[in-house]
């Protein structure tokens, strides 16, 4: 690449993600014409939201396609020659393909596995004796542009994966999409991480990097110019954010309704889709404000409804008339969209009005300010356990909504699980162990005998542990090392409505806050003090009055100084820390030049096992400030409720 | 004189140039069976069982197949036993594909590695192969019972069928139109039946509704837009792929029968009739070429290659540059310049007034002399012409030289390639059109490694694939051991700049020829772990394997050595070895989780995991609708969890959960057969449930066997009764003793219900500060504003004020308020 092309990426600040689309699509339109005539698409239900991000249903009619069915229902007796199978190399998936094919003998069966074609795909098929009657593909739908700063990695589950089963394939994938996006892009300069995973993923990365370079290819790639670095942050490193509740609008309408492929679950009262992506105009605006704002938010958006039925009054003249008429196609559906989100802000309204959920945020403040829950707030939790609802709609889990939201969020076992699991989090030690007894009986009584088995994975992957396993955790120099991180990284926020914390009601995420290190963000640096540990001595009031300065864009922005510093901090984060220069080729003498001379207009930001909604709205206030793009490439988009799910032990 | 190989067809020429003597002294063709590869690539023979021969006369008696260059020189032989070839033909990547009668298929490499065998499935080896026909990538065969067999990529061969073009008697003739061809993009076979061709697809047979055959021969256009049909009466035609339109017909000299077809760019065809080779124009007129022996075609992407058992011609179209350099009278701008060299070598004036009348023109004048040299296949004439660009040039301020010096270094690779001693008579056209690490490996199936890494060097290409090769043929073909192998390996690949990429590669040769131990310190320096493994385990090197999985951080390859180990070891074995890898053990434990697999019992219960062995029950039995089996499972599992002290609660939680289905067993029987089962109910479900059909003193003796919570039983109570309104019994709850959870939730509960006057009746028993915000909830202003006054709540009484419509009861408040206020 040379200075000029660089100069030109500048200018557009960053990469434009919009480019992956169309190599995705193009790929997956040449694995459609490999089956002549008419054929049918069979999706798994994790592929399909990347697919419909990827390239609409005209597109995909155009090329032979005649209907879609999901995996579960399988291709039925569709009158069609071909079935294409979209799936995860998954086991339990690709047995019912095998189950689906042997059924449909006669058929043509093409089963492209997506990310990649595995090993253990190709041997599941074959232990069900259909891999001689299929032909065997993949799919790298791995890298899906969800917006212009979002791009979904599509490996849902990733953080059970990782740490309930120990199965570590997903970081492969990542890493591969990973590379896709360096191949467009340039190698990252330096890749800062946090997370044992993290870890295995950046040495994937350089392993892969090694590998190009001592192809015939040579070392064709260039550094970044477009990047900075790679964030990389394990969600192992921060598990309590995505459990607390998202208080931005869209955490809140994955909360209350779900979002399900770049639309809020169920539709409208009708059945209808409501858009929830940035492809919308009304709901890009208002995706990222504060839950406070959501009342204003909300009368705003009516008073904007009753603009534009108005309009049609304005028109005097013929002319003007014609001109309103000929725009009333596009009005008519902007009006239905603008009425739909307004009943979709009612609804995240009634239920932040109700006293249940004033008492769960009330819950979450008290903990993450470091208090325990007082008997009012237990009362609220045993009633949450009496009265639990075994057959809830789980927003953010289950995909078919069948009533509108009730004002009070239902008594689901993730939603207790949320609550009980940032109990054992923030109180740690402290926590009773008569009190975990408790709960684990509560849980059964109310839940059923089966959940031992998802008591068990909690504790496993450290979310719920029993306070015997959390009082023998080694190495930490910290009674609660939680405690201390709230106050080193300043995570609870009470009031500063420009903080990131407002994604989260006075909490900073761990994850957001981490990358503010790498950035030297006032939040959590201070300038004048070069050695962290004499930053420590000092009064807390002192950190908080260097925070109110002005945020000048030139000093902020981007990884500048790495992890150096924060030593004693990084130790109490779960994980192994990361931090690695990838280094030129000795002959690439102009990427040396790029990297002295241009400051990369972005970082990414990878969040292995998948962020909250609210995570990066909260990035998103990060790159205004900072005038730095923060872009994201996470596993998936989180709630609290799909980020336990996979934990959970289900009938 | 150039245009001396140049034969007038209207107004375009074709040139006829010798290529070779063939070297293959007294071969008679006549004896073989020939397969000849396009791109220049070499020639197969194979002797023709089916003919007689003379006794003594013939020199190769045996069945292998001799491989020659397109020179006549000998590149190999491949030793073939075994049954009649149905046919064979060179692939793209040089293979020669052999279809034997059985249906089975081996593709031998030149390169020395073991031939690839794969079938064309039951119907082939059935009924017997009769015919195939080739395209790069794939093949057609024909079995004896006429239905036709596709294999896509030969390289991962599926075969499949064609639809059955319900054929009853061989067809006169039959052609493949590749994939790549057709609109439908799969493949197609053109069949000549009767006095008509059929278009025969996987799905379905469509007859192209003929009546001027039958057809003796067809063939497609390289572009696929055109058709070729030769009728047994001897008439040719050259149609529309669709067959709907005719462009040019003639017909064939009867003095002996075709041969074979052949494309000449795509616009002409050649055909073959004995010593003679016929083109057909565009328009229906012809050319002949005479030979002293029956003619072989091959058809190349820019003309046709002929060759006899004594000579190697190249037919092909004169391009425009050609021409407007050469063509007789020409007096374009290069014309010109190509003869101010003469004039000048002649110290000739002339010169200078030649480069003067061309002026404006002198780029173009270069650039078609630098094209027409690539034209050229004379390497005089080359020179002549790149001289003639090169003296232009000199004229030029602002020309980029960059063409000039592609073209003589192209050039050079091309002439060397066609030396003799290499055979490879490729055009430029073609060198272009095949990547340039394929030519290379075009040296190195000959084994051209010097001259292959000149070419490389010269190219300024990586040579990897050369070292690779050489490494390779050097342990072939070895007879020293193992350590004396690896010094001489190493010498040459240590002094290269850059470590080579493929170790592996190279391991893998040294593992077959039976040098393990080279095998081995090889593989040592391959940088991809990945690419390690399957060498490693095909060595018996499991632990290895194992270790290079885990390294490459691909839990795909893991999985790869897991499923190994499962196949070769004993059950036992294969569990000890597991567990030196936690991590490939959560593997296999993940694995078989999903594959309902019972192996998974067995692993548990020898690994002592007792807690893991009864979970595994409990999830076989979330299904079990049956509770007395139920029970019995899950006694099985309680054993178990005793057996593990770290499972305490879990113990208990079982243990309260067979009591719980015994209890459900017991009240399932006193239901009527509508109403569901108890069995599978939670213990706070059944509760409820049992409070909600009323039977009260049932509820609480559960509660007393299963030690419930005095609170949890309250919430529950609480909500069964308000909602089955049965008032009397909740007044008695919260009057029997100090409710344990306070009597808000009596309120809530009743709120929530919509009946006002019972919650009303619990206000008062909550917290004097909640108790006035309660009754405004329910719009009981009088006692709100009375609470609110007890608990001198002023903002309450406030709200209250504005929400009350009652005057007397606004001014009560506002009396009140203001003696709030005032003290």
């Amino acid at each position: 690449m040379s200075a000029s092309d660089s100069g030109t990426d500048v200018g557009e600040r960053g990469p434009r993600l919009q480019q992956l689309k169309e190599l995705l699509r193009s790929e997956l339109i040449a694995i459609l014409d490999t089956i002549r005539g008419a054929k049918a698409l069979v999706l798994d239900r994790d592929v399909s939201a990347a697919l419909s991000a990827v390239v609409d249903f005209a597109a995909l009619k155009e090329h032979g396609v005649e209907k879609m069915f999901l995996l579960e229902t399988g291709a039925g007796d569709a009158p069609v020659q071909g079935v294409v199978y979209l799936v995860q190399p998954n086991v339990r998936k690709l047995r019912l393909v095998a189950e689906q094919v042997r059924a449909g003998s006669g058929r043509e069966h093409s089963v492209q596995l997506v990310p990649r074609r595995t090993l253990l795909g190709e041997r599941v098929l074959e232990e069900a004796g259909v891999l001689g009657d299929v032909t065997l593909g993949e799919l790298r739908l791995d890298a899906v542009p969800l917006d212009d700063d979002v791009v979904s990695l599509e490996q849902p589950g990733m953080f059970a994966a990782l740490y309930l089963d120990g199965d570590f394939s997903g970081i492969q994938s990542v890493a591969r999409a990973l590379m896709r996006l360096q191949g467009l892009w340039g190698f990252f300069p330096r890749i800062v991480g946090k997370g044992d995973y993290a870890q295995m993923l950046a040495h994937s990365l350089e392993r892969m990097r090694a590998e190009l370079g001592t192809g015939s290819a040579g070392d064709a790639l260039a550094l970044s110019s477009a990047f900075d670095a790679a964030v990389v942050v394990d969600r192992a490193a921060d598990v309590v954010t995505p459990l607390l509740t998202q208080l931005t609008y869209e955490g809140l309408v994955s909360e209350v309704f779900g979002i399900v492929g770049g639309a809020v679950a169920g539709g409208d009262a009708k059945g209808a889709r409501v858009a929830a992506s940035g492809d919308d105009a009304v709901y890009r605006a208002i995706r990222d404000v504060g839950f406070a704002d959501v009342g204003a938010l909300l009368g705003a958006m009516t008073r904007q409804l009753q603009t534009s039925y108005e309009s049609r009054h304005q028109a005097r003249t013929v002319q003007e008339i014609r001109s309103f008429v000929g725009r009333l196609g596009g009005l008519q559906a902007e009006h239905q969209a603008l009425k739909a989100h307004v009943a979709v802000a009612e609804a995240v309204l009634r239920r932040t009005q109700s006293d249940d959920f004033g008492a769960l945020l009330d819950i979450e403040q008290t903990l993450v300010a470091g208090a325990d829950l007082d008997p009012e707030q237990r009362a609220y939790v045993d009633r949450v356990l009496a009265l639990a609802d075994t057959h809830a709609y789980v927003p953010g889990v289950d995909t078919e909504r069948r009533d509108p939201p009730a004002p009070a969020a239902p008594n689901s076992l993730h939603k207790v699980l949320r609550i009980l699991c940032l109990c054992a989090l923030w109180r740690g030690p402290a926590l009773k162990q008569k009190t975990y007894d408790a709960w684990y009986d509560e849980i059964v009584a109310a839940f059923g005998a089966h959940h031992t088995i998802t008591l068990d994975n909690l504790a496993r992957v450290g979310l719920l542990p029993p306070p015997s396993a959390a009082r023998s955790q080694p190495g930490s120099a910290h009674a609660n090392p939680r405690g201390f991180l709230r106050k080193a990284l300043n995570l609870a926020v009470a009031d500063d409505a420009d903080d990131v914390a407002y994604a989260y009601a006075g909490y900073a995420p761990l994850s957001v806050r981490l990358l503010q290190v790498l950035t030297q963000d006032p939040a959590v640096h201070t300038p004048a003090a070069s050695s962290r540990y004499a930053a420590l001595l000092r009064p807390l009031a002192d950190r908080l009055a260097t925070q109110t300065q002005p945020v000048t864009p030139q000093s902020v922005g981007g990884v500048r100084g790495g992890w150096a510093g924060w030593e004693d901090v990084l130790a109490e984060v779960p994980g192994a820390t990361v931090d690695i220069m990838q280094t030129p080729a000795a002959d690439a003498a102009d990427a040396r030049a790029q990297r002295l001379g241009v400051k990369a207009p972005a970082t990414l930001v990878v969040f292995l096992g998948g962020c909250t909604s609210a995570e990066i709205a909260a990035l998103r206030r990060l790159s205004q400030q900072h005038g730095h793009r923060y872009v994201v490439a996470t596993t998936q988009i989180l709630n609290g409720n799909s980020f336990l799910d996979p934990l959970i032990q289900h009938k | 004189m150039t245009t001396a190989e140049w034969h007038a067809l209207q107004d375009t020429f074709y040139r006829k140039h010798r290529l070779y003597q063939m070297q293959w002294a007294g071969l008679d063709l006549s004896k073989f069976r020939i397969a000849a590869s396009s791109f220049a690539g070499p020639i197969a023979l194979q002797r023709d069982d089916r003919l007689l021969l003379e006794a003594g006369s013939a020199p190769m008696l045996d069945s292998s197949i001799h491989v020659y260059s397109a020179s006549g020189q000998t590149i190999g032989t491949i030793e073939y036993e075994g049954l009649h070839m149905a046919g064979f033909s060179w692939n793209a990547r040089e293979e020669l594909v052999c279809v034997q009668e059985d249906g089975n298929v081996r593709v031998f490499s030149l390169s020395g590695r073991d031939p690839v065998s794969f079938s064309l499935g039951p119907e082939a080896r059935e009924h017997g192969v009769a015919e195939c026909c080739f395209w790069d990538q794939g093949l057609v065969a024909m079995t004896q019972d006429l239905r036709f067999i596709y294999v896509n990529d030969i390289g991962e061969p599926k075969p499949r069928m064609l639809a059955d073009a319900q054929l009853t008697e061989p067809p006169h003739c039959w052609t493949v139109v590749p994939p790549h061809l057709t609109l439908s993009r799969h493949v197609e076979v053109l069949v000549a039946t009767g006095a008509t061709v059929l278009c025969v697809d996987a799905a379905g047979v469509q007859d192209q509704l003929l009546d001027q055959g039958p057809y003796a021969r067809i063939s497609v256009s390289p572009n696929g837009r055109l058709a070729a049909l030769c009728s047994l009466q001897g008439r040719i035609q050259v149609v529309s792929i669709d067959f709907q339109r005719s462009f040019s017909e003639c017909t064939a000299p009867a003095s002996s029968a075709l041969a074979d077809i052949a494309w000449c760019g795509s616009d002409a065809a050649v055909l073959s009739f004995g010593d003679e080779a016929l083109l057909v124009g565009p328009f229906g007129d012809t050319l002949s070429f005479e030979f002293d022996a029956p003619v072989h075609l091959v058809q190349e992407l820019d003309g046709v290659r002929m060759f006899t058992d004594d000579v190697h011609e190249l037919l092909s179209k004169v391009g425009e540059d050609s021409k407007s350099v050469f063509q007789i009278g020409s007096t374009a701008p290069a014309a010109l310049l190509y003869d101010a060299v003469d004039t000048m070598r002649a110290h000739s004036s002339r010169a200078d007034e030649i480069v003067r009348s061309i002026r404006d023109d002198m780029p173009q004048a270069v650039d078609t002399c630098i094209a027409a040299a690539g034209a050229e296949p004379d390497v005089g004439v080359q020179q002549a012409l790149l001289r003639a660009a090169s003296l232009g040039k000199s004229f030029l301020t602002a020309y980029n030289g960059d063409k000039l010096v592609d073209m003589c270094r192209s050039l050079r690779v091309v002439n060397s390639l066609a030396s003799y001693a290499v055979g490879i008579p490729a055009t430029l056209v073609q060198f272009h059109s095949l990547p340039f690490e394929e030519w290379v490996e075009r040296l190195l199936h000959r084994n051209l490694h010097q001259l292959a890494l000149r070419i490389c060097a010269y190219m300024d290409a990586p040579a990897d694939q050369v070292y690779v090769h050489w490494a390779c043929a050097k342990i072939r073909a070895s007879t020293i051991d193992d350590d004396a192998l690896y010094r001489v390996l190493r010498e040459r690949l240590d002094t290269l700049p850059r470590p080579i990429a493929s170790y592996v590669d190279i391991a893998e040769v040294a593992n077959a020829c039976g040098f393990q131990r080279l095998a081995i310190r090889l593989l040592m320096h391959e940088p991809r772990a990945a690419s390690q493994v399957p060498l490693l385990i095909s060595m018996g090197q499991d632990d290895a394997a194992m270790d290079a999985a885990m390294r490459s951080g691909d839990a795909d390859l893991v999985y790869f050595v897991i499923f190994h180990l499962f196949k070769a070891l004993s059950l036992g074995d294969f569990f000890q070895t597991i567990a030196r890898t936690p991590a490939a053990a959560r593997l296999f434990e993940k694995y078989c989780t999903d594959m309902d697999a019972p192996v998974l019992e067995d692993y548990y219960f020898q690994d002592d995991a007792f807690a893991k062995s009864a979970r595994l029950i409990v999830v076989e039995n979330l299904h079990e609708s049956d509770a007395v089996k139920l029970v019995a499972n899950l006694k099985v599992a309680l054993k178990m969890l005793h057996n593990d002290k770290a499972s305490v609660l879990e113990a208990h939680a079982i243990d309260q959960q067979i009591k719980l289905l015994q209890v459900q067993q017991q009240f399932s029987r006193d239901i009527s057969n509508e109403e569901e089962s108890y069995i599978g109910l939670t213990l706070n479900e059944t509760l409820a449930r049992t409070l909600a059909s009323g039977n009260y003193s049932r509820a609480t003796k559960l509660r007393t066997d299963f030690k419930v919570p005095e609170r949890r039983f309250y919430y529950i109570k609480v909500h069964a009764l308000v909602g089955r309104r049965d008032w009397a019994e909740l007044a008695r709850l919260a009057h029997a003793r100090k409710s344990p959870i306070g009597y808000r939730p009596f309120v809530d509960e009743c709120v929530a219900a919509l009946q006002y006057q019972e919650a009303a009746k619990y206000v008062p028993k909550c917290d004097v500060q909640d108790r006035a915000a309660l009754f405004m909830r329910i719009g009981f202003y009088h006692e709100a504003a009375q609470a609110a006054v007890q608990a001198r709540d002023v903002d309450t009484l406030r709200q209250v004020h504005a929400a009350a419509t009652d005057p007397t009861l606004q001014h009560d408040i506002a009396q009140q308020i203001e003696q709030l206020t005032s003290r």
